[in-house]
Protein backbone atom coordinates (compact mmCIF):
# COMPACT_ATOMS: atom_id res chain seq x y z
CA UNK A 1 0.00 0.00 0.00
CA UNK A 2 2.88 2.30 0.87
CA UNK A 3 4.47 1.88 -2.55
CA UNK A 4 1.15 2.57 -4.29
CA UNK A 5 0.88 5.82 -2.32
CA UNK A 6 4.45 6.72 -3.26
CA UNK A 7 3.69 6.19 -6.94
CA UNK A 8 0.43 8.17 -6.76
CA UNK A 9 2.14 11.12 -5.03
CA UNK A 10 5.06 10.96 -7.42
CA UNK A 11 2.75 10.96 -10.44
CA UNK A 12 0.80 13.93 -9.16
CA UNK A 13 3.95 15.82 -8.25
CA UNK A 14 5.42 15.24 -11.67
CA UNK A 15 2.42 15.44 -13.98
CA UNK A 16 0.69 18.44 -12.44
CA UNK A 17 3.85 20.48 -12.92
CA UNK A 18 3.32 19.86 -16.60
CA UNK A 19 1.27 22.79 -17.89
CA UNK A 20 -0.41 20.68 -20.61
CA UNK A 21 -1.75 18.24 -18.04
CA UNK A 22 -2.71 20.94 -15.58
CA UNK A 23 -4.42 22.95 -18.30
CA UNK A 24 -6.38 19.88 -19.47
CA UNK A 25 -7.60 19.11 -15.97
CA UNK A 26 -8.70 22.70 -15.36
CA UNK A 27 -9.81 23.77 -18.82
CA UNK A 28 -11.73 20.69 -20.00
CA UNK A 29 -14.24 20.64 -17.08
CA UNK A 30 -14.82 24.36 -17.62
CA UNK A 31 -15.27 23.86 -21.35
CA UNK A 32 -17.61 20.91 -20.90
CA UNK A 33 -19.69 22.82 -18.34
CA UNK A 34 -19.88 25.84 -20.63
CA UNK A 35 -20.78 23.78 -23.71
CA UNK A 36 -23.40 21.70 -21.92
CA UNK A 37 -25.04 24.55 -20.05
CA UNK A 38 -24.88 26.77 -23.15
CA UNK A 39 -26.65 24.15 -25.23
CA UNK A 40 -29.31 23.59 -22.57
CA UNK A 41 -29.76 27.36 -22.29
CA UNK A 42 -30.33 27.72 -26.04
CA UNK A 43 -32.74 24.79 -25.98
CA UNK A 44 -34.61 26.26 -23.03
CA UNK A 45 -35.09 29.48 -24.99
CA UNK A 46 -36.53 27.49 -27.90
CA UNK A 47 -38.73 25.49 -25.58
CA UNK A 48 -39.96 28.67 -23.90
CA UNK A 49 -41.09 29.92 -27.29
CA UNK A 50 -42.75 26.54 -27.84
CA UNK A 51 -41.05 26.47 -31.22
CA UNK A 52 -40.54 23.01 -32.65
CA UNK A 53 -41.92 21.21 -29.56
CA UNK A 54 -44.34 19.25 -31.67
CA UNK A 55 -41.52 17.82 -33.74
CA UNK A 56 -39.52 17.04 -30.62
CA UNK A 57 -42.48 15.29 -29.03
CA UNK A 58 -43.00 13.33 -32.23
CA UNK A 59 -39.46 12.04 -32.37
CA UNK A 60 -38.49 11.85 -28.71
CA UNK A 61 -41.75 11.55 -26.90
CA UNK A 62 -41.00 7.96 -26.06
CA UNK A 63 -37.93 8.78 -23.99
CA UNK A 64 -39.25 11.57 -21.72
CA UNK A 65 -42.40 12.45 -19.86
CA UNK A 66 -44.49 14.43 -22.36
CA UNK A 67 -47.10 15.27 -19.75
CA UNK A 68 -44.66 17.73 -18.15
CA UNK A 69 -44.50 19.73 -21.38
CA UNK A 70 -41.34 21.70 -22.19
CA UNK A 71 -40.02 21.24 -18.62
CA UNK A 72 -40.12 17.49 -19.07
CA UNK A 73 -38.13 17.78 -22.24
CA UNK A 74 -35.63 20.18 -20.63
CA UNK A 75 -35.18 17.83 -17.69
CA UNK A 76 -34.51 15.01 -20.10
CA UNK A 77 -32.24 17.13 -22.26
CA UNK A 78 -30.24 18.41 -19.27
CA UNK A 79 -29.84 14.89 -17.91
CA UNK A 80 -28.59 13.68 -21.31
CA UNK A 81 -25.91 16.32 -21.06
CA UNK A 82 -24.87 14.84 -17.73
CA UNK A 83 -23.84 11.82 -19.78
CA UNK A 84 -21.61 14.20 -21.67
CA UNK A 85 -19.55 14.56 -18.49
CA UNK A 86 -18.72 10.86 -18.56
CA UNK A 87 -16.39 11.77 -21.39
CA UNK A 88 -14.12 13.59 -18.93
CA UNK A 89 -13.08 10.59 -16.83
CA UNK A 90 -12.62 8.70 -20.09
CA UNK A 91 -10.48 11.34 -21.79
CA UNK A 92 -8.44 12.79 -18.92
CA UNK A 93 -6.73 9.57 -17.75
CA UNK A 94 -5.40 9.23 -21.29
CA UNK A 95 -3.90 12.72 -21.08
CA UNK A 96 -2.42 11.85 -17.72
CA UNK A 97 -1.20 8.41 -18.73
CA UNK A 98 0.43 9.87 -21.82
CA UNK A 99 2.66 11.92 -19.56
CA UNK A 100 2.90 9.29 -16.86
CA UNK A 101 3.90 6.21 -18.87
CA UNK A 102 5.39 7.75 -21.99
CA UNK A 103 7.06 10.43 -19.90
CA UNK A 104 8.79 7.81 -17.76
CA UNK A 105 10.29 6.25 -20.83
CA UNK A 106 11.27 9.52 -22.47
CA UNK A 107 12.90 10.73 -19.25
CA UNK A 108 14.65 7.34 -18.86
CA UNK A 109 13.29 6.94 -15.35
CA UNK A 110 11.54 3.66 -16.02
CA UNK A 111 14.62 1.47 -15.65
CA UNK A 112 15.57 2.81 -12.20
CA UNK A 113 11.91 2.53 -11.22
CA UNK A 114 11.66 -1.08 -12.40
CA UNK A 115 14.95 -1.81 -10.64
CA UNK A 116 13.29 -1.12 -7.28
CA UNK A 117 11.49 -3.96 -5.49
CA UNK A 118 8.10 -2.62 -6.56
CA UNK A 119 5.65 -5.24 -7.76
CA UNK A 120 3.88 -4.88 -11.08
CA UNK A 121 0.50 -4.73 -9.32
CA UNK A 122 1.72 -1.90 -7.08
CA UNK A 123 3.18 0.05 -9.98
CA UNK A 124 0.07 -0.33 -12.13
CA UNK A 125 -2.30 0.38 -9.25
CA UNK A 126 -0.33 3.51 -8.37
CA UNK A 127 -0.32 4.77 -11.92
CA UNK A 128 -4.00 3.91 -12.44
CA UNK A 129 -5.15 5.61 -9.25
CA UNK A 130 -3.00 8.63 -9.99
CA UNK A 131 -4.83 9.02 -13.30
CA UNK A 132 -8.34 8.03 -12.20
CA UNK A 133 -8.68 10.10 -9.00
CA UNK A 134 -8.01 13.56 -10.49
CA UNK A 135 -10.02 12.63 -13.58
CA UNK A 136 -13.06 11.87 -11.45
CA UNK A 137 -12.45 15.03 -9.44
CA UNK A 138 -12.30 17.06 -12.65
CA UNK A 139 -15.43 15.32 -13.93
CA UNK A 140 -17.42 16.07 -10.77
CA UNK A 141 -16.15 19.65 -10.78
CA UNK A 142 -17.53 19.96 -14.29
CA UNK A 143 -20.87 18.47 -13.22
CA UNK A 144 -21.16 20.90 -10.30
CA UNK A 145 -20.32 23.84 -12.55
CA UNK A 146 -22.90 22.61 -15.04
CA UNK A 147 -25.62 22.29 -12.40
CA UNK A 148 -24.70 25.67 -11.01
CA UNK A 149 -24.93 27.22 -14.48
CA UNK A 150 -28.31 25.53 -15.11
CA UNK A 151 -29.63 26.95 -11.86
CA UNK A 152 -29.07 30.45 -13.20
CA UNK A 153 -31.64 30.07 -15.97
CA UNK A 154 -33.77 27.02 -15.09
CA UNK A 155 -36.12 26.64 -12.12
CA UNK A 156 -34.14 25.35 -9.12
CA UNK A 157 -36.71 22.55 -8.62
CA UNK A 158 -35.97 21.32 -12.13
CA UNK A 159 -32.22 21.35 -11.51
CA UNK A 160 -32.77 19.55 -8.20
CA UNK A 161 -34.55 16.78 -10.08
CA UNK A 162 -31.35 16.23 -12.06
CA UNK A 163 -29.57 15.26 -8.86
CA UNK A 164 -31.28 11.88 -8.82
CA UNK A 165 -29.85 8.59 -7.69
CA UNK A 166 -29.88 7.35 -11.27
CA UNK A 167 -27.94 10.32 -12.61
CA UNK A 168 -25.43 10.18 -9.76
CA UNK A 169 -25.03 6.47 -10.45
CA UNK A 170 -24.55 6.99 -14.18
CA UNK A 171 -22.02 9.80 -13.87
CA UNK A 172 -20.33 8.55 -10.71
CA UNK A 173 -20.23 4.80 -11.03
CA UNK A 174 -20.26 4.33 -14.79
CA UNK A 175 -17.88 7.27 -15.20
CA UNK A 176 -15.50 5.73 -12.69
CA UNK A 177 -15.67 2.32 -14.35
CA UNK A 178 -15.04 3.83 -17.78
CA UNK A 179 -12.15 5.82 -16.37
CA UNK A 180 -10.57 2.68 -14.96
CA UNK A 181 -11.10 0.97 -18.28
CA UNK A 182 -9.34 3.80 -20.14
CA UNK A 183 -6.30 3.54 -17.91
CA UNK A 184 -6.22 -0.25 -18.11
CA UNK A 185 -6.42 -0.16 -21.89
CA UNK A 186 -3.56 2.36 -22.00
CA UNK A 187 -1.44 0.08 -19.86
CA UNK A 188 -2.27 -3.08 -21.73
CA UNK A 189 -1.51 -1.53 -25.09
CA UNK A 190 1.62 0.14 -23.68
CA UNK A 191 2.96 -3.15 -22.45
CA UNK A 192 2.47 -4.86 -25.80
CA UNK A 193 3.38 -2.03 -28.10
CA UNK A 194 6.81 -0.86 -29.13
CA UNK A 195 5.54 2.66 -29.54
CA UNK A 196 3.81 4.01 -26.44
CA UNK A 197 2.09 6.73 -28.47
CA UNK A 198 -0.04 4.03 -30.09
CA UNK A 199 -1.27 3.13 -26.63
CA UNK A 200 -2.35 6.66 -25.97
CA UNK A 201 -4.22 6.90 -29.26
CA UNK A 202 -5.92 3.50 -29.01
CA UNK A 203 -6.99 4.04 -25.41
CA UNK A 204 -9.01 7.00 -26.67
CA UNK A 205 -11.39 4.45 -28.19
CA UNK A 206 -12.97 4.10 -24.75
CA UNK A 207 -14.95 7.29 -25.47
CA UNK A 208 -16.84 5.52 -28.26
CA UNK A 209 -19.49 3.84 -26.07
CA UNK A 210 -20.05 7.12 -24.24
CA UNK A 211 -20.53 8.98 -27.49
CA UNK A 212 -22.91 6.24 -28.60
CA UNK A 213 -24.86 6.63 -25.37
CA UNK A 214 -24.88 10.43 -25.65
CA UNK A 215 -25.88 10.60 -29.31
CA UNK A 216 -28.37 7.75 -28.85
CA UNK A 217 -30.17 9.67 -26.14
CA UNK A 218 -30.13 12.91 -28.10
CA UNK A 219 -31.49 11.15 -31.16
CA UNK A 220 -34.23 9.59 -29.06
CA UNK A 221 -33.50 5.92 -29.76
CA UNK A 222 -31.82 5.17 -26.46
CA UNK A 223 -32.98 5.83 -22.93
CA UNK A 224 -30.94 5.36 -19.78
CA UNK A 225 -33.21 3.40 -17.49
CA UNK A 226 -32.24 2.04 -14.06
CA UNK A 227 -31.91 -1.41 -15.62
CA UNK A 228 -29.72 -0.04 -18.39
CA UNK A 229 -27.47 1.75 -15.86
CA UNK A 230 -27.23 -1.30 -13.62
CA UNK A 231 -26.51 -3.65 -16.52
CA UNK A 232 -23.89 -1.20 -17.79
CA UNK A 233 -22.24 -1.10 -14.38
CA UNK A 234 -22.14 -4.89 -14.11
CA UNK A 235 -20.70 -5.26 -17.62
CA UNK A 236 -18.15 -2.47 -17.17
CA UNK A 237 -17.19 -3.68 -13.69
CA UNK A 238 -16.62 -7.20 -15.00
CA UNK A 239 -14.61 -5.86 -17.91
CA UNK A 240 -12.55 -3.72 -15.55
CA UNK A 241 -11.69 -6.69 -13.36
CA UNK A 242 -10.80 -8.80 -16.38
CA UNK A 243 -8.73 -6.00 -17.89
CA UNK A 244 -6.94 -5.39 -14.58
CA UNK A 245 -5.89 -9.05 -14.46
CA UNK A 246 -4.88 -8.89 -18.10
CA UNK A 247 -2.92 -5.65 -17.55
CA UNK A 248 -0.90 -7.21 -14.72
CA UNK A 249 -0.31 -10.34 -16.76
CA UNK A 250 0.69 -8.48 -19.90
CA UNK A 251 2.73 -5.71 -18.29
CA UNK A 252 6.03 -7.03 -19.49
CA UNK A 253 8.91 -5.26 -17.76
CA UNK A 254 11.35 -6.82 -20.18
CA UNK A 255 9.61 -5.59 -23.31
CA UNK A 256 9.30 -2.13 -21.89
CA UNK A 257 12.99 -2.06 -20.97
CA UNK A 258 14.35 -3.63 -24.10
CA UNK A 259 11.95 -2.73 -26.90
CA UNK A 260 10.75 0.79 -26.18
CA UNK A 261 13.05 3.22 -27.94
CA UNK B 1 47.98 2.09 -7.66
CA UNK B 2 47.13 -0.17 -10.57
CA UNK B 3 47.43 -3.83 -9.89
CA UNK B 4 48.33 -3.29 -6.28
CA UNK B 5 46.03 -6.00 -5.01
CA UNK B 6 46.50 -8.65 -7.64
CA UNK B 7 48.42 -11.26 -5.68
CA UNK B 8 46.46 -10.94 -2.47
CA UNK B 9 43.32 -10.74 -4.47
CA UNK B 10 43.80 -14.17 -6.01
CA UNK B 11 43.98 -15.75 -2.58
CA UNK B 12 41.20 -13.69 -1.07
CA UNK B 13 38.89 -14.33 -4.00
CA UNK B 14 38.94 -18.04 -3.31
CA UNK B 15 38.25 -17.52 0.39
CA UNK B 16 35.85 -14.58 0.34
CA UNK B 17 32.10 -14.80 0.31
CA UNK B 18 30.77 -14.84 -3.23
CA UNK B 19 28.09 -12.22 -3.79
CA UNK B 20 27.53 -12.97 -7.46
CA UNK B 21 27.73 -16.38 -9.05
CA UNK B 22 26.51 -16.76 -12.62
CA UNK B 23 26.45 -20.21 -14.15
CA UNK B 24 25.95 -20.71 -17.87
CA UNK B 25 23.85 -17.56 -17.89
CA UNK B 26 22.42 -16.92 -21.35
CA UNK B 27 19.94 -14.54 -22.85
CA UNK B 28 18.56 -14.35 -26.35
CA UNK B 29 16.25 -11.80 -27.96
CA UNK B 30 14.59 -13.74 -30.76
CA UNK B 31 17.41 -14.99 -32.92
CA UNK B 32 19.93 -12.64 -31.35
CA UNK B 33 22.12 -14.21 -28.71
CA UNK B 34 23.07 -11.37 -26.37
CA UNK B 35 24.76 -13.29 -23.56
CA UNK B 36 26.20 -16.74 -24.13
CA UNK B 37 26.80 -19.12 -21.22
CA UNK B 38 28.37 -16.64 -18.85
CA UNK B 39 30.18 -18.10 -15.86
CA UNK B 40 31.23 -15.39 -13.45
CA UNK B 41 31.96 -15.03 -9.76
CA UNK B 42 32.39 -11.84 -7.77
CA UNK B 43 33.49 -11.80 -4.15
CA UNK B 44 32.39 -9.33 -1.50
CA UNK B 45 34.31 -6.08 -1.87
CA UNK B 46 35.60 -6.92 -5.32
CA UNK B 47 35.56 -4.45 -8.22
CA UNK B 48 35.22 -6.13 -11.58
CA UNK B 49 35.69 -4.14 -14.77
CA UNK B 50 33.28 -5.40 -17.40
CA UNK B 51 34.78 -4.44 -20.72
CA UNK B 52 33.62 -4.98 -24.24
CA UNK B 53 32.64 -3.19 -27.42
CA UNK B 54 29.26 -1.53 -27.92
CA UNK B 55 26.56 -4.14 -28.37
CA UNK B 56 28.65 -6.80 -26.64
CA UNK B 57 25.85 -7.60 -24.17
CA UNK B 58 27.22 -5.79 -21.13
CA UNK B 59 23.98 -3.94 -20.35
CA UNK B 60 21.99 -7.13 -20.88
CA UNK B 61 24.29 -8.90 -18.43
CA UNK B 62 23.77 -6.17 -15.84
CA UNK B 63 20.02 -6.38 -16.34
CA UNK B 64 20.14 -10.15 -15.92
CA UNK B 65 22.16 -9.89 -12.72
CA UNK B 66 19.86 -7.16 -11.41
CA UNK B 67 16.79 -9.34 -12.11
CA UNK B 68 15.40 -6.77 -14.50
CA UNK B 69 15.17 -9.37 -17.23
CA UNK B 70 15.11 -13.15 -17.01
CA UNK B 71 17.74 -15.46 -18.42
CA UNK B 72 16.87 -17.70 -21.34
CA UNK B 73 18.94 -20.41 -19.69
CA UNK B 74 21.40 -20.78 -16.87
CA UNK B 75 21.10 -19.01 -13.56
CA UNK B 76 22.67 -16.44 -11.30
CA UNK B 77 22.72 -16.18 -7.54
CA UNK B 78 23.05 -12.59 -6.38
CA UNK B 79 23.62 -11.98 -2.67
CA UNK B 80 22.18 -15.43 -2.04
CA UNK B 81 19.05 -14.88 -4.12
CA UNK B 82 18.20 -16.55 -7.39
CA UNK B 83 17.51 -14.03 -10.16
CA UNK B 84 14.85 -16.34 -11.56
CA UNK B 85 12.82 -17.01 -8.42
CA UNK B 86 13.53 -14.17 -6.04
CA UNK B 87 13.71 -11.04 -8.16
CA UNK B 88 12.48 -8.68 -5.41
CA UNK B 89 15.26 -9.76 -3.03
CA UNK B 90 17.83 -9.42 -5.81
CA UNK B 91 16.59 -5.91 -6.54
CA UNK B 92 16.91 -4.98 -2.88
CA UNK B 93 20.50 -6.24 -2.94
CA UNK B 94 21.70 -4.25 -5.93
CA UNK B 95 22.01 -0.62 -6.90
CA UNK B 96 22.14 0.29 -10.56
CA UNK B 97 23.61 3.31 -12.23
CA UNK B 98 22.34 3.14 -15.79
CA UNK B 99 24.34 4.51 -18.68
CA UNK B 100 21.98 7.44 -19.25
CA UNK B 101 20.25 7.94 -15.94
CA UNK B 102 16.96 9.80 -16.06
CA UNK B 103 15.24 11.84 -13.38
CA UNK B 104 11.92 13.45 -12.71
CA UNK B 105 13.27 16.72 -14.02
CA UNK B 106 10.52 18.95 -12.66
CA UNK B 107 10.95 17.59 -9.14
CA UNK B 108 13.65 18.71 -6.77
CA UNK B 109 16.84 16.77 -6.28
CA UNK B 110 15.69 15.86 -2.77
CA UNK B 111 12.22 14.78 -3.89
CA UNK B 112 13.73 12.54 -6.56
CA UNK B 113 15.73 10.74 -3.92
CA UNK B 114 12.86 10.61 -1.42
CA UNK B 115 10.72 8.77 -3.97
CA UNK B 116 13.34 6.07 -4.44
CA UNK B 117 14.10 5.87 -0.72
CA UNK B 118 10.41 5.17 -0.13
CA UNK B 119 10.28 2.57 -2.91
CA UNK B 120 13.26 0.79 -1.36
CA UNK B 121 11.60 0.93 2.11
CA UNK B 122 14.51 2.88 3.56
CA UNK B 123 14.15 3.59 7.28
CA UNK B 124 14.30 7.31 8.06
CA UNK B 125 14.49 8.28 4.38
CA UNK B 126 15.01 12.00 5.10
CA UNK B 127 18.20 11.32 7.06
CA UNK B 128 19.48 8.85 4.46
CA UNK B 129 18.80 11.27 1.61
CA UNK B 130 20.50 14.10 3.49
CA UNK B 131 23.54 11.90 4.19
CA UNK B 132 24.04 10.92 0.55
CA UNK B 133 23.42 14.46 -0.70
CA UNK B 134 26.10 15.62 1.70
CA UNK B 135 28.45 12.80 0.77
CA UNK B 136 28.33 13.71 -2.91
CA UNK B 137 28.29 17.46 -2.42
CA UNK B 138 24.72 18.04 -3.58
CA UNK B 139 23.25 19.52 -0.40
CA UNK B 140 23.29 23.09 -1.68
CA UNK B 141 21.33 22.02 -4.78
CA UNK B 142 18.81 19.82 -2.97
CA UNK B 143 15.80 22.06 -3.63
CA UNK B 144 16.65 22.73 -7.27
CA UNK B 145 14.72 20.88 -10.00
CA UNK B 146 16.77 17.87 -11.09
CA UNK B 147 16.49 19.06 -14.69
CA UNK B 148 18.62 22.10 -13.91
CA UNK B 149 21.66 20.09 -12.81
CA UNK B 150 24.78 19.77 -14.94
CA UNK B 151 25.67 16.36 -16.38
CA UNK B 152 28.26 15.80 -13.67
CA UNK B 153 25.80 16.70 -10.92
CA UNK B 154 23.19 14.41 -12.47
CA UNK B 155 25.68 11.58 -12.46
CA UNK B 156 26.31 12.18 -8.78
CA UNK B 157 22.55 12.25 -8.17
CA UNK B 158 22.21 8.96 -10.05
CA UNK B 159 24.91 7.45 -7.86
CA UNK B 160 23.07 8.68 -4.75
CA UNK B 161 19.89 7.07 -6.06
CA UNK B 162 21.66 3.78 -6.72
CA UNK B 163 23.08 3.68 -3.20
CA UNK B 164 20.22 5.03 -1.08
CA UNK B 165 19.21 1.56 0.09
CA UNK B 166 22.87 0.75 0.80
CA UNK B 167 23.06 -2.32 -1.41
CA UNK B 168 26.03 -4.66 -1.04
CA UNK B 169 26.28 -4.89 -4.84
CA UNK B 170 26.50 -1.95 -7.20
CA UNK B 171 26.32 -2.04 -11.00
CA UNK B 172 27.84 1.03 -12.60
CA UNK B 173 27.29 1.41 -16.32
CA UNK B 174 29.69 4.00 -17.79
CA UNK B 175 29.77 6.10 -14.61
CA UNK B 176 32.20 8.68 -15.97
CA UNK B 177 31.23 8.80 -19.63
CA UNK B 178 30.92 12.34 -21.00
CA UNK B 179 31.98 13.87 -17.70
CA UNK B 180 34.61 16.56 -17.53
CA UNK B 181 37.89 15.43 -15.94
CA UNK B 182 37.11 17.00 -12.57
CA UNK B 183 33.65 15.45 -12.33
CA UNK B 184 35.05 12.12 -13.52
CA UNK B 185 37.68 12.24 -10.78
CA UNK B 186 35.03 12.91 -8.13
CA UNK B 187 33.06 9.90 -9.36
CA UNK B 188 36.17 7.70 -9.46
CA UNK B 189 37.10 8.77 -5.94
CA UNK B 190 33.62 7.87 -4.82
CA UNK B 191 33.91 4.45 -6.44
CA UNK B 192 37.10 3.93 -4.43
CA UNK B 193 35.16 4.89 -1.29
CA UNK B 194 32.51 2.33 -2.16
CA UNK B 195 35.24 -0.22 -2.66
CA UNK B 196 36.72 0.55 0.74
CA UNK B 197 33.18 0.23 2.22
CA UNK B 198 33.32 -3.39 1.06
CA UNK B 199 30.79 -3.12 -1.74
CA UNK B 200 30.96 -5.44 -4.69
CA UNK B 201 31.07 -3.40 -7.85
CA UNK B 202 30.57 -4.39 -11.45
CA UNK B 203 31.91 -1.52 -13.52
CA UNK B 204 30.99 -1.36 -17.20
CA UNK B 205 33.28 1.10 -18.89
CA UNK B 206 35.01 1.94 -22.14
CA UNK B 207 37.58 3.92 -20.20
CA UNK B 208 40.30 1.29 -19.91
CA UNK B 209 42.62 3.46 -17.87
CA UNK B 210 39.81 3.87 -15.38
CA UNK B 211 39.28 0.11 -15.30
CA UNK B 212 43.01 -0.38 -14.77
CA UNK B 213 42.99 2.04 -11.86
CA UNK B 214 39.84 0.89 -10.12
CA UNK B 215 39.35 -2.78 -10.81
CA UNK B 216 40.68 -5.85 -9.04
CA UNK B 217 39.88 -7.91 -12.10
CA UNK B 218 38.69 -7.16 -15.59
CA UNK B 219 36.34 -9.29 -17.66
CA UNK B 220 36.57 -8.91 -21.41
CA UNK B 221 33.22 -9.73 -22.88
CA UNK B 222 31.71 -10.00 -26.32
CA UNK B 223 28.50 -12.00 -26.09
CA UNK B 224 30.58 -14.57 -24.21
CA UNK B 225 33.24 -14.10 -21.59
CA UNK B 226 36.58 -13.95 -23.39
CA UNK B 227 38.78 -13.64 -20.34
CA UNK B 228 38.53 -12.63 -16.70
CA UNK B 229 41.74 -11.85 -14.90
CA UNK B 230 43.58 -9.23 -12.90
CA UNK B 231 45.00 -6.54 -15.18
CA UNK B 232 48.55 -7.50 -14.18
CA UNK B 233 48.05 -11.18 -14.84
CA UNK B 234 46.57 -10.34 -18.20
CA UNK B 235 49.68 -8.33 -19.01
CA UNK B 236 51.88 -11.11 -17.82
CA UNK B 237 49.91 -13.68 -19.78
CA UNK B 238 50.09 -11.67 -22.96
CA UNK B 239 53.52 -10.13 -22.80
CA UNK B 240 55.36 -11.82 -19.92
CA UNK B 241 56.91 -9.37 -17.49
CA UNK B 242 59.35 -6.91 -18.91
CA UNK B 243 61.91 -5.02 -16.84
CA UNK B 244 63.92 -2.07 -18.09
CA UNK B 245 67.39 -1.46 -16.60
CA UNK B 246 68.54 2.02 -17.55
CA UNK B 247 72.30 2.13 -17.38
CA UNK B 248 74.55 5.13 -17.99
CA UNK B 249 76.34 4.64 -21.34
CA UNK B 250 75.01 1.10 -21.73
CA UNK B 251 76.79 -1.24 -24.15
CA UNK B 252 76.03 -4.69 -25.53
CA UNK B 253 78.52 -6.02 -23.00
CA UNK B 254 76.04 -5.37 -20.20
CA UNK B 255 73.36 -7.29 -22.08
CA UNK B 256 75.81 -10.18 -22.53
CA UNK B 257 76.50 -10.19 -18.77
CA UNK B 258 72.78 -10.61 -18.13
CA UNK B 259 72.51 -13.38 -20.73
CA UNK B 260 75.39 -15.17 -19.01
CA UNK B 261 73.78 -15.32 -15.57
CA UNK B 262 73.39 -18.84 -14.12
CA UNK B 263 69.58 -18.82 -14.11
CA UNK B 264 69.37 -17.68 -17.77
CA UNK B 265 67.54 -20.13 -20.02
CA UNK B 266 67.48 -19.88 -23.80
CA UNK B 267 64.10 -18.18 -23.62
CA UNK B 268 65.45 -15.73 -21.02
CA UNK B 269 68.52 -14.97 -23.15
CA UNK B 270 66.33 -14.27 -26.18
CA UNK B 271 64.39 -11.78 -24.11
CA UNK B 272 67.37 -9.58 -23.26
CA UNK B 273 67.50 -6.63 -25.67
CA UNK B 274 69.49 -3.38 -25.50
CA UNK B 275 67.92 -0.19 -26.86
CA UNK B 276 70.24 2.73 -26.27
CA UNK B 277 70.81 3.02 -22.53
CA UNK B 278 67.89 0.71 -21.78
CA UNK B 279 68.38 -3.01 -21.38
CA UNK B 280 65.00 -4.73 -21.57
CA UNK B 281 64.68 -8.10 -19.87
CA UNK B 282 61.67 -10.40 -20.26
CA UNK B 283 61.40 -12.50 -17.15
CA UNK B 284 58.94 -14.98 -15.77
CA UNK B 285 60.08 -14.23 -12.23
CA UNK B 286 61.61 -10.76 -11.94
CA UNK B 287 61.43 -10.76 -8.13
CA UNK B 288 63.97 -13.66 -8.19
CA UNK B 289 66.02 -12.54 -11.19
CA UNK B 290 66.35 -8.78 -10.65
CA UNK B 291 68.66 -8.82 -7.59
CA UNK B 292 71.12 -11.06 -9.48
CA UNK B 293 71.00 -8.84 -12.56
CA UNK B 294 71.58 -5.68 -10.50
CA UNK B 295 74.52 -7.32 -8.65
CA UNK B 296 76.11 -8.51 -11.88
CA UNK B 297 75.75 -5.12 -13.59
CA UNK B 298 77.08 -3.25 -10.57
CA UNK B 299 80.09 -5.60 -10.29
CA UNK B 300 80.74 -4.91 -13.99
CA UNK B 301 80.96 -1.20 -13.16
CA UNK B 302 77.56 -0.18 -14.58
CA UNK B 303 75.82 2.87 -13.17
CA UNK B 304 72.20 1.73 -12.88
CA UNK B 305 69.98 4.80 -13.14
CA UNK B 306 66.51 3.20 -12.98
CA UNK B 307 64.88 -0.21 -12.79
CA UNK B 308 61.32 -0.11 -14.12
CA UNK B 309 58.70 -2.70 -14.90
CA UNK B 310 57.05 -2.07 -18.27
CA UNK B 311 53.29 -1.74 -18.02
CA UNK B 312 51.46 -2.38 -21.27
CA UNK B 313 48.27 -0.39 -21.44
CA UNK B 314 45.03 -2.21 -20.79
CA UNK B 315 43.85 -0.77 -24.08
CA UNK B 316 46.54 -2.72 -25.92
CA UNK B 317 45.58 -5.90 -24.07
CA UNK B 318 41.89 -5.27 -24.72
CA UNK B 319 42.45 -4.90 -28.44
CA UNK B 320 44.62 -8.01 -28.54
CA UNK B 321 42.00 -10.06 -26.71
CA UNK B 322 39.14 -8.83 -28.88
CA UNK B 323 41.24 -9.67 -31.93
CA UNK B 324 41.42 -13.18 -30.38
CA UNK B 325 45.18 -13.17 -30.24
CA UNK B 326 45.07 -14.33 -26.63
CA UNK B 327 44.55 -18.05 -26.08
Amino acid sequence: MNKIRVIVEKEWDECFRNMTVLFSFIFLPLLFAALASGTVYMTSRTAAEDAGMEEIEATMGAVYDESQGPDGFLLYFASVYLTFFMLLPAILPGVFAAHSIVGEKVARTLEPLLATPIRTTELLAGKALAAVIPSLAASWSGVFLYLFALATFLPVELVAELVSFQNIFVVGVLGFLLSVMGVELTMIISSRSRDPRIAQQLSGLVVMPILFLFVGQLAGFLAVTPLFALSGAVILGSLDVALACLAVKLFDRESILTKWK
Amino acid sequence: MPGRRSGAHERSHQQAELLIRAEQLSRSFGDLLAVDRLDLELARGEVLGFLGPNGAGKTTTVRLLAALISPTSGTAIVNGHDVRNDADSVRRSVGILTETPGFYDRLSVQRNLEIFAALYDVNDPAARVARYLDRLGLTSRRMDPAGTLSKGMKQKLAICRALLHEPPIVFLDEPTSALDPEAARVVRDFIRELQSDGRTILLCTHNLEEADQLCDRVALFRTRLLVVETPDRLRSRLYGREIIFRVRSATDAYAEIIRGLPFATDEFRAGVIRRGDDIQVSSTDPERHNPGIIRALTEAGADILFVTEVRHSLEKIYLEVLAEKVP
